[in-house]
């Protein structure tokens, strides 16, 4: 089964990750279509399957790559303030508090541990059991 | 000996490098470029099965590499 596709209307990209999705299930192989705005997409089924099933993954196919496209739009829109969110998480510099517990950690020596983090789970909470059997 | 042509336009050269490499032990294969296309030619017998794995796994890569 093959399905020629007008790279106008889905960009490459879009039948890329539509082509994506059912990888699981076919085999597919692209092409440049005679004319260059042209993309031929064609499909195999890994097993043998009916011409129902064909016509299936077919509106599945064309359903898929509208999702795609809604994506990549949405994608495309959101692009300079996806890029303003990360620039600002990454470039903010410290705040006052933050230097102010950096300041306090230089006081601590490596081997200190006031949050008990490095007593194993062992010490802190199984061998308490087996005290309080030997006790009784 | 088998050729598989994937066009320049669609497939991206890192991805088929990715495929030979991860087909390697599978089937010989080489890479050329050929124009508008790059051919994959495999020299050993290899399966139709396989090869259609090898482009699933070309459109894979390509796809990773968007």
């Amino acid at each position: 089964m093959k399905i020629v596709l007008n790279q106008k209307i889905y960009p490459t990209e879009v039948i890329l990750n539509a082509c994506y999705m059912f990888l699981e299930n076919c085999f597919i192989f692209l092409e440049q279509g005679k004319k260059d705005e042209a993309i031929v997409v064609y499909f195999k089924t890994k097993k043998k399957k009916s011409a129902k099933f064909l016509k299936s993954l077919k509106d599945a196919f064309t359903n898929e790559l509208l999702h795609c496209s809604l994506r990549y739009q949405i994608s495309r829109n959101n692009k300079k303030l996806r890029e303003y969110i990360v620039g600002r998480a990454l470039y903010t510099p410290f705040s006052n508090s933050d230097l102010d517990i950096l300041e306090d950690d230089k006081e601590l020596d490596y081997v200190d541990d006031p949050l008990g983090i490095a007593i194993p789970w062992e010490d802190k909470f199984g061998k308490k059991k087996k005290n309080e059997k030997a006790s009784v | 000996m088998k050729k598989l042509a994937f066009s320049k336009s669609i497939y991206k050269k890192r991805a088929l490098v990715e495929a030979v490499n991860a087909f390697k032990e599978h089937m010989n294969c080489e890479l050329r470029d050929n124009g508008s296309y790059f051919e994959v030619v495999v020299n050993s017998n290899a399966e139709t099965l396989l090869m259609d794995e090898f482009s699933n796994y070309v459109l894979g890569a390509t796809k990773k590499c968007l």
